[in-house]
């Protein structure tokens, strides 16, 4: 990838070399976009798609014998009753 | 709490309020202490900072349903002794274990309708978590109000999402769902945990069901009145009208105001009376134009020649874009054009 953006620098003022530099520099923008591209499929494809077992989860975090301390500032403007 | 104790009557669950000072100490204390928490209510960041620095905690993600208990406040202390009862508690903050879907009377969608829906607003919710721009506007409607703020990302974390409620008529359809995530530490940013729930409009013109409006991380029973508003409109399978386009009056597009007074909108009704207007809003902190997700508002028509005026909602980010929908008794919908509001101070 660096060297996509290293050798078109090397023509910078020069102003006959300037055609070559924009195919580079066209080269490198359908690269990333390609780049882009795979990576938003890649995101499509790759997200899960399962249940959430709430009810279970907390029935069964609660269900045996067990203690939780929650802390709570008296002075709390928002605090919960 | 006492609803805690009347779900869990088994569980003892040791509640401590404390004045500023104790609570600070023993927020502070040796994990070794037998008072140390595991479960604690901090809304002051000179407490909250210190804990989120070392990696202590872990915050809540979603919203609570309880009023006056800022989501945000609520951590899980790591060296606590019961770690996992302290993920449960956020699990039973965002959401009841007995809590039931409420009763729709808007229910003429078809099962077969029914898993489309709720299986494009899964898509939709894990395409947010995933910051996954391309999967989401896959799945919009066109006229939805696009936006740029996918909130906190969760990639990688999301355990699961759940339909808890989907009803409709085979134009336009409505679904909860709950979504528990879970990011561990990752420098700098925090570690979260919890439930989060969302609402999501769909309508289908003929051609397939897409997202009309995606209403991320709201309360349960935010969203629980925002859908039931819908339900009591009372959408019914009628025939296909067209619903004219409501036209915005006031403020004027770009209108330059102040925060307060607050401003007024103003709307024509349209003929006949729609069932209902909806007033859709977006803010855009900054300035710049990153939208935010819509916030919506269901407005029941009343019997007057004269436009529609009321007072801009808002709490904290006052909102620089709006427009109507116009929804008829059978479900089809008009969205005006957006009119953008220039706040001066």
């Amino acid at each position: 990838m660096k060297r996509w953006i290293s050798s078109p620098l090397k023509f910078q003022g020069s102003t006959t070399l300037m055609e070559p530099r924009a195919g580079y520099l066209l080269g490198f923008v359908v690269l990333l976009a390609s780049l882009g591209l795979a990576k938003g499929q890649h995101y499509l494809w790759d997200i899960p798609n399962v249940d959430v077992p709430n009810k279970v989860r907390v029935g069964e975090a609660f269900s045996q014998r067990g203690s939780l301390t929650v802390l709570v500032p008296k002075t709390s403007q928002h605090r919960p009753n | 709490m006492n609803e805690f104790k009347s779900d869990f009557p088994d569980f003892h669950l040791d509640f401590q309020i404390l004045d500023e000072g104790d609570f600070a100490e023993r927020l502070h204390s040796s994990p070794q202490d037998p008072h140390f928490p595991d479960v604690a209510f901090v809304d002051n960041d000179s407490d909250r900072r210190p804990l989120l620095d070392d990696k202590t905690v872990v915050m809540m993600w979603g919203q609570t349903r309880f009023e006056f208990a800022d989501s945000w406040s609520w951590v899980i202390l790591r060296q606590g002794r019961n770690f996992e009862a302290g993920k449960a508690f956020m699990l039973w903050l965002a959401q009841s274990p007995r809590w039931k879907p409420m009763q729709v009377s808007t229910a003429s969608i078809s099962p077969a309708d029914i898993a489309k829906v709720q299986a494009i607003s899964k898509k939709a919710v894990l395409a947010i978590a995933y910051g996954s721009r391309r999967a989401l506007w896959s799945i919009m409607d066109p006229a939805a109000g696009h936006f740029d703020d996918f909130g906190v990302e969760i990639a990688g974390t999301v355990k699961g999402v759940q339909p808890l409620l989907t009803f409709g008529n085979s134009r336009l359809a409505f679904v909860l769902l709950a979504e528990v995530g879970q990011r561990e530490k990752e420098v700098p940013l925090s570690s979260w945990f919890g439930m989060a729930h969302s609402a999501v409009i769909l309508r289908n013109l003929g051609d397939g069901w897409k997202v009309l409006a995606f209403l991320p991380d709201g309360s349960l029973p935010y969203l629980e009145g925002l859908l039931g508003a819908f339900d009591h409109l009372g959408l019914d399978e009628g025939p296909a009208e067209a619903v004219p386009k409501v036209t915005l009056l006031a403020p004027a597009d770009h209108a330059q105001l102040l925060h307060h007074p607050v401003p007024y909108l103003e709307w024509t009704q349209v003929d006949p009376n729609p069932a209902a207007y909806v007033l859709e809003t977006q803010s855009t902190p900054g300035g710049r134009e990153h939208w935010s997700p819509s916030w919506i508002k269901v407005i029941s028509p009343i019997p007057t020649d004269s436009p529609l005026r009321m007072w801009m909602p808002f709490d904290n980010a006052p909102p620089q874009r709006w427009r109507v929908w116009a929804i008829s008794k059978s479900g089809i919908l008009s969205t005006s054009d957006w009119r953008k509001i220039d706040f001066t101070n």
